[in-house]
């Protein structure tokens, strides 16, 4: 990909903060997404990976502007996403979809599942009656639906049915780009490894663009191009999957694959470095680098000042003074 | 590594486990004919997908299936040569957090939330020794020293929703080692609901004091990423059934069936998947253990099955010491029918 195409989408310091109010004092900030910059390219499929609570599901969901960002430029082929309104918004929406993590509470249960899948062409006015039946039994055959089953209810299929439901929905509009929040992470394996190849065939056929959401480092691995890894509201590093596996470069990354345990126990032995320290809260992250009360790497100026997202190599974003230097 | 030495008994032995529940839809066989022993000193892994009845065998060593709806059909747990299912409900609440030990995916749900951890961990000393509140609160905060809670003595005045995840979790397992003689500590998804650095750092905590304290663990997981790193034997279920146990480096290495074989294959993490465009798979989705008769319950997804594989379940096979599985057409043709 020429890095001068522009991009389907890009992010340019998106925040998203919110007011917390309870009854521990003062109401307080909580940066759930924190100055970040994305972009997508036309069929490409972005990996965000990260821990609970980095702030994966709020950056999907305000770059679709399913929340109003507090700061920063969302741009769609090169048009600015936050002045459009009413209309136009809708027009864009219909190229944008996102797939949930939990199959079953992401359905109407009372709605039968035809009905599911051909609401969005239904709100978006495409196509007459006859051609909503024929469109809709399209997609639920490329999903692995049996279109015999259009009248069934979402409870009456397992959990790895509704997931292709719900890609169903999803692609029933032939979007552009695709966000998909954890949506294999409530899957048994051998049902995850199915709902991964399919949205690889269909994204082959379609070429939509897929930013996809995970903390399961080896299903992100296997499906994304290219990664970024969150901590706390930011993106630490972003590489290729290939420059990533083979030398990650942010501390916090390699404590990350560290950590991760790979299905081979033939490598078990090597004695593991393992990150020491608990993920702080986002409501009150550590000055300087939010990493550096884990990092073995801290020096003063990590403690103090928090490092820009820099090129670190072709290609490679680093946050990190260790490995940017001062 | 477990020396499994054979001429030993081992710790726990279960004998032909038929765990039922009676539904308004009708009996489910959450676990047929379950025959699982574990070593002294041992970790075995217990595997397989949602529902096949991993959480029900934990449930049935300690005692804990609800009946009804549930009802131990048959069988026998032998754990130091007593059979559990024949001890007195008084006999069996002394053994659990003595010689029994739990720890599962939510720690909140089995710690209270009124008493702080040191309390509650000093509480189960109080239960079986005849020691001073002072003393046992004490040793309580020796423990979360112990498991690696920073600030112990701090910690110890916390309540459990003042912790994190795997702070909790931290302290659960310091509640299991509260024992005078933990023998077998069961981990239900003891990590699933952890962030993958609390997880790694839970998992070596968990190894470390296996070898220190001597006790064996029984580990249900569904990630074998987890089984590769801690196991020393895995018993893959499904369905109710076991259908392969082996060592671990066996297992994964030379898989015998054909469900134990597409588990490892569609892991995204396998050796075998680097660089592949797709992953392996294995088509459809576990039947409804309602409408599961003698068939072998893997038959309606298995490339392998055949009328034989529909007929009936097949009987044990070895495909070396320690290793046996129950497949009618197993990925190699080595294995001996027994
Ligand atoms: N509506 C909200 N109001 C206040 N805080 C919120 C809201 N939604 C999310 N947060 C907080 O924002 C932070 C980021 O949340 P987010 O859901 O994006 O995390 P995540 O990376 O998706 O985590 P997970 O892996 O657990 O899904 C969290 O600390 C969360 O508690
Ligand atoms: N109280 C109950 N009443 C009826 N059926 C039950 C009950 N408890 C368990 N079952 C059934 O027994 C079977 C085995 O359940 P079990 O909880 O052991 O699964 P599991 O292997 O632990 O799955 P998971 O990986 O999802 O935890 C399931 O099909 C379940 O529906
Ligand atoms: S017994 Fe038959 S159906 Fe069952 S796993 Fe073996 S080959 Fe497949
Ligand atoms: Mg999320
Ligand atoms: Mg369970």
């Amino acid at each position: 990909m020429s890095p001068t195409e522009t991009p389907l989408l890009e992010a340019r310091g998106i925040r998203k903060h919110f007011t917390i109010n309870d009854d521990r004092g003062p109401a307080r900030t909580l940066k759930a997404v924190d100055g970040v910059d994305l972009s997508i390219q036309a069929g490409e499929i972005v990996g965000v990976v990260g821990e609970s609570g980095c702030g994966k599901s709020i950056l999907g969901k305000t770059i679709l502007r399913l929340y109003e960002p507090n700061d920063g430029e969302l741009l769609w082929k090169g048009e600015d996403l936050t002045a459009v309104s009413g209309p136009g918004l809708k027009a864009m929406r219909r190229d944008m979809q996102m797939i949930f993590q939990d199959p079953f509470s992401s359905l109407n249960p009372r709605k039968k599942v035809h009905q599911i899948i051909s609401q969005p062409l239904r709100v978006h006015k495409l196509g007459a009656p006859s051609e909503l039946t024929s469109r809709t039994e399209a997609v639920m055959r490329e999903v692995g639906i049996n279109p015999a089953y259009g009248r069934r209810y979402p409870h009456q299929f397992s959990g790895g049915q509704r997931q292709r439901i719900g890609i169903a929905r999803a692609l029933a509009l032939e979007p552009e780009f695709v966000v998909c929040d954890e949506a294999v992470s409530a899957l048994d394996v051998s049902i995850q490894a199915q709902i991964l190849n399919l949205l690889l065939d269909l994204r082959d056929k379609h070429g939509f663009a897929n930013l996809f959401i995970s903390h399961d480092l080896a299903v992100v691995k296997f499906i994304a191009e290219r990664i970024m890894v969150m901590y706390l509201g930011r993106i630490v590093e972003q590489a290729s999957k290939n420059d990533l596996m083979a030398e990650p470069l942010h501390p916090y990354t390699r404590a990350l694959l560290e950590a991760f345990p790979v299905a081979d126990p033939s490598v078990r032995h090597k004695k593991k470095q393992i990150v020491v320290g608990d993920v702080p809260s986002p409501m009150d992250p550590p000055k300087g680098c939010h990493f550096h009360p884990r990092c073995p790497l801290a020096s003063e100026k990590c403690r103090n000042e928090y490092p820009p997202l820099k090129e670190a190599a072709p290609g490679r974003l680093v946050a990190c003074w260790a490995v940017n230097g001062e | 590594m477990s020396d499994n030495n054979p001429t030993q008994a081992p710790l726990l032995d279960i004998q032909d486990l038929q765990v039922n529940f009676h539904t308004r839809r009708g009996l489910v066989r959450a676990v047929r004919n379950l025959n699982l022993s574990i070593n002294e000193g041992e970790t075995l892994a217990l595997v397989g997908e949602s529902g096949c009845g991993k959480s029900v065998t934990a449930h049935a060593i300690t005692r804990l299936v609800p009946m009804p709806p549930g009802d131990i059909a048959s069988g026998s747990i032998l754990f130091r040569g007593d059979n559990l299912l024949d001890l007195s409900e008084r006999e069996m609440r002394t053994l659990r957090g003595s010689k029994i030990s739990m720890i599962f995916q939510e720690p909140m749900t089995s710690l209270n939330p009124v008493f702080t951890i040191g309390t509650q961990i000093a509480e189960v000393f109080r239960t079986h020794t005849n020691m001073g509140k002072k003393e046992a609160f004490e040793k309580a905060v020796e423990l979360l020293d112990l498991v690696k809670i920073p600030a112990p003595a701090k910690r110890a005045q916390s309540y459990p929703h003042q912790l994190s995840g795997g702070m909790r979790q931290r302290a659960m397992i310091a509640m299991a080692l509260a024992s005078p003689e933990p023998g077998l500590m069961i981990a239900d998804e003891p990590t699933t609901a952890l962030d993958v650095t609390i997880q790694a750092q839970i998992l070596q905590l968990l190894s470390e004091l296996k070898e220190r304290v001597g006790m064996s663990i029984l580990l249900i997981t569904h990630d074998m990423g987890v089984v590769a790193e801690t196991a020393d034997r895995v018993a893959v279920m499904y369905a109710g059934r076991k259908v392969e146990d082996a060592p671990v480096e066996e297992l994964f290495a030379n898989p015998q069936h054909p469900y134990a074989a597409g588990l490892l294959g569609c892991q995204p993490s396998s050796p075998q998947n680097k660089g592949a465009h797709r992953l392996e798979s294995i088509d459809g989705s576990v039947p409804d253990l309602l409408s599961i008769g003698e068939e072998c319950p893997f038959s309606n997804r298995c490339p392998n099955a055949s009328d034989r594989c529909r007929a009936g379940f097949p009987e044990k096979s070895e495909a070396g010491p320690n290793h046996a599985y129950w497949c009618h057409h197993p990925i190699s043709n080595s294995g001996v029918a027994s």
